[in-house]
């Protein structure tokens, strides 16, 4: 469904992506871990087009999507939840849905989508004329998530959904992630927890200074000494 | 005076509230500082005091507006979108374009100071004090006019998807809303802002070719003071910067000519202890 | 001592390898063909233009040092332009002074109004300083068109005027030929020392060069200042050569001719801004039948140059001329 072949990405004279591979099925939910740096939330940038890329390309459902910009990308259905939430802080939380689903082509799916989100994140539901800024962070998130859900994607890509989140309310947000994949929503996740990714993912790569040094299914890579010493601490 | 200054402050802050809004809105949107700003209200006063004679006022001030918004959408398009990575690139245009324009009516007009003559004769006497009828038409259309832009921001999708852009552009984007459109919006919405108040505004006073730059200096210190992107700052921002300039008009000791320096005191008082401005939250870019 | 004559070869050593650079020696060899052109042609009237367009190649540059340079976009140069006039034409006209003193002094009354500018104008970036210093030379410009009682002090609209007139227009042009080519050797040297380095550190990432412990407050004041000198020197110049001045060197147009020389010739050049100046003014002059047009054509060139030739017009020309150059001089 999502392909990437060859992608570099450059910031100035550093290079922030190298010769990146990477396929997502339709279906699935895949990760990509990697530590602080090592280019994930700028691989996710990439797909969405927010950076443009410097080499390779991208290609959803057989068409190429390189070199289109950030909207229309949105458009052919990429949501795209990203680092830090990115929310629309001085709006509600209905604004914010309502938002989520301004690129939504078929308008008569919007109360169905309106409910399967509230039903994921009931607390949202409570809250749907609080002002997002007020939201406490687990909350923010959901509603990121949510947001990026109304558009009703084809594609999910998720950065750091944990990020800054306590314990429970991090488990909270991946029984969410869960339910998302159930619901036949094809994920690609980035994740710097490496022990959640790998407990909900299909499939995992293992990004490092910009490359794709690994990826294989939770089983191959626990059995890779590296791999569990580094990112499980087993 | 307290009579004087409540009247022709509000009058001042009604003509302050269409100049500032549209261009804080723009800032908001873009992070753009349009400096033709004054230069659209010149351009559209002057089409429409040309277009008088042919047409009378109606039309002409239909005409001005259709042309002052279809400037707008000119200058976002070829202008500022291909150059709205490098911010110099943004506000270097705006001035050549002000420049443009002043030179523009003189030479095409000439570089006299000419009267528009007012569509609401008459004069109408509130607490004791007489005034143009033309200018509480100004104070009726500003209050409507910023009455409707904030439903049309708060309410509709276009206001929505206006007020995401300015709060996250790359946000917004990523939920499908393009930008660049919303900014060509934003700068004809301000356009057609300016436009308004030069209907409301010009009528029953002098033009000339350089009165673009006074207008442009009226409202960035009205935005300086209400907060760079804030509407509500830009209204709250306009009628205190109206009865201050007034009550300086007025005040014994000193004179109208004083209220002019009123501006720059406010925006160095403001980037000196609230550069953020009275509402606004924003860090000065 | 030591270190000063080190430093005097080395500069010297430069220069003597920018002379025999393209760059260099098309400069050098036009500054010989404009000090040859008065006693050549003779024209009075050319010798006017020449002095005008030397005088703002010296305004033009000193905007482009600190928009070009430290990346402080200013829009309110005429502000350094007009105070420095007006300093200069009342000490000469009210008290007297000597033209070169009251130069001097003008030249630092810019300064003071570059501090004036420049240090509520700090906590501003990009557009905000843009319009920020426009709006001080909008202010200056109705303060000095005021009524009684400032204008007994200021001049009101008529401003000063009545100077002595330049005894000898022709010892005027070498004047003003040396004012020219030492303060734009001057800004040439100042972008290529260590302070101009630390000046495009602030411009191309002021948060980064501020992480490595430059102190970008004092260097961008440091900009204002120099820049607000070397414009000082040009009103005060310009003032001494029109014998006149009136608030009208405060507009916004002022500024603008820095800002369109600047870019004809290229923003970031410093000598740029000779060619942008002669340019502008010797196509004034082919422009004056068409009047007001003028300055509209102007105004539609900066639009189209900002648009669509960032390096201003002269580089990408220089360029070519310079292909040939090599192939000439590789023979």
């Amino acid at each position: 469904m999502l392909e990437l072949r060859k992608v570099y990405h450059y910031y100035g004279k550093a290079r922030a992506l190298e010769e990146v591979n990477l396929t997502v099925e339709e279906g699935s939910l895949d990760a990509v871990i990697g530590p602080n740096g090592a280019g994930k939330s700028t691989l996710l940038r990439a797909i969405s087009g927010l950076e443009e890329i410097d080499r390779g390309r991208i290609s959803f459902m057989g068409e190429r999507i390189d070199e289109l910009d950030p909207h229309e990308i949105a458009r052919k259905g990429i949501g795209h939840c990203p680092e830090r939430r990115r929310l629309f802080y001085d709006m509600s939380v209905m604004e914010n849905i309502e938002l989520g689903a301004y690129a939504l082509q078929d308008k008569s799916k919007y109360p169905e989508l309106l409910d399967f989100v509230f039903d994921i994140f009931p607390r949202l539901d409570e809250r749907r004329k609080q002002r997002a800024g007020t939201l406490s962070g687990g909350e923010q998130q959901m509603l990121a998530i949510a947001r990026a859900l109304m558009s009703n994607p084809k594609l999910l890509l998720l950065d750091e959904p944990s990020l800054g989140l306590a314990p429970k309310i991090k488990t909270r947000i991946f029984e969410a992630v869960e339910q998302i994949k159930h619901e036949g929503t094809t994920t690609l996740l980035v994740e710097q927890d490496a022990v959640l990714a790998m407990e909900v993912a299909d499939y995992i790569y293992v990004l490092e200074e910009g490359k794709i040094e690994m990826s294989g299914t939770k089983e191959q890579l626990e059995r890779e000494p590296r791999i569990k010493k580094v990112y499980l601490g087993i | 005076m307290i009579e004087e200054v409540i009247i022709f402050g509000t009058v001042q802050g009604a003509l302050l509230a269409l100049l500032a809004l549209g261009f804080s809105l723009v800032y908001g949107v873009g992070g753009v500082l349009n400096l033709a700003h004054g230069a659209f209200y010149l351009i559209t006063a002057y089409i429409i005091f040309w277009t008088i004679p042919l047409f009378g006022f109606t039309v002409s001030a239909i005409v001005g507006l259709i042309a002052v918004m279809g400037i707008a959408a000119f200058t976002s398009l070829a202008l500022i979108k291909p150059l709205q990575d490098t911010h110099i690139g943004v506000v270097l245009v705006t001035f050549a374009l002000a420049f443009f324009f002043e030179q523009f009516v003189k030479y095409f007009g000439d570089p006299l100071y000419h009267y528009i003559a007012p569509w609401v004769p008459g004069f109408i006497t509130l607490l004791g004090i007489n005034l143009q009828a033309q200018l509480l038409a100004l104070v009726i259309g500003s209050i409507a006019l910023v009455i409707v832009v904030t439903l049309f921001i708060n309410k509709t999708k276009i206001g929505k998807s206006i007020r995401a852009v300015s709060q996250d552009a790359e946000a917004a984007s990523l939920v499908g809303i393009n930008t660049d459109l919303v900014l060509m919006t934003s700068l004809v919405l301000s356009a057609l802002l300016v436009g308004f108040a030069v209907i409301f505004y010009a009528p029953g006073n002098y033009i000339a070719p350089h009165i673009g730059w006074r207008y442009l200096l009226l409202a960035f210190s009205v935005t300086i003071f209400g907060g760079m992107g804030s509407i509500p700052g830009s209204i709250v921002g306009a009628f205190i910067m109206g009865y201050a300039t007034t009550f300086t008009d007025y005040f014994p000791m000193l004179g109208p000519e004083y209220s002019q320096l009123i501006p720059i005191v406010v925006i160095l008082v403001m980037l000196l202890i609230r550069p953020q401005g009275l509402l606004g939250k924003e860090e000065v870019q | 001592m030591m270190r000063l004559q080190l430093d005097l070869r080395s500069f010297f050593e430069r220069f003597k390898i920018w002379a025999v650079s393209f760059r260099g020696s098309i400069t050098l060899i036009a500054l010989a063909g404009l000090s040859l052109f008065p006693p050549i042609t003779r024209s009075v009237y050319w010798t006017q233009i020449l002095i005008s367009a030397m005088i703002f190649a010296i305004f033009a540059a000193s905007w482009d040092l600190l928009a070009g340079y430290a990346g402080q976009v200013s829009f309110g140069h005429s502000v350094f332009f007009g105070a420095a006039g007006y300093v200069t034409a009342a000490l000469v006209r009210y008290l007297g002074v000597n033209w070169i003193l009251s130069l001097i002094a003008g030249a630092f009354a810019a300064v003071l109004f570059s501090l004036l500018i420049g240090i509520p104008c700090l906590r501003l970036k990009g557009p905000y300083l843009a319009l920020g210093t426009l709006a001080f030379s909008l202010i200056l410009l109705s303060l000095f068109y005021m009524g009684p009682p400032w204008s007994d002090i200021l001049g009101g609209s008529e401003g000063i005027s009545g100077l002595p007139v330049p005894p000898n227009i022709f010892v005027a042009f070498y004047l003003v030929l040396g004012f020219m080519i030492i303060s734009l050797f001057g800004m040439h040297a100042i972008v290529e020392s260590r302070l101009g380095t630390l000046l495009k550190a602030i411009r191309d990432d002021e948060t980064c060069a501020d992480a490595s412990g430059i102190n970008t407050t004092v260097y961008k004041l440091i900009a204002f200042m120099l820049s607000g000198f070397f414009a000082g020197i040009a009103g005060s110049l310009f003032v001494l050569q029109q014998t006149a001045v009136n608030p009208a060197y405060f507009q916004p147009l002022y500024s603008f001719y820095a800002i369109i020389m600047a870019s004809i010739g290229g923003i970031a050049t410093i000598f740029g801004s000779i060619a942008g100046s002669f340019i502008f003014w010797i196509l004034s002059e082919f422009l004056r039948p068409l009047a007001a047009a003028a300055l509209l054509i102007f105004a539609t060139l900066l639009i189209l140059i900002v648009r669509f030739a960032e390096e201003g017009v002269m580089n990408p020309v220089m360029e070519r001329i310079q292909e040939y150059w090599d192939k000439f001089r590789g023979m």
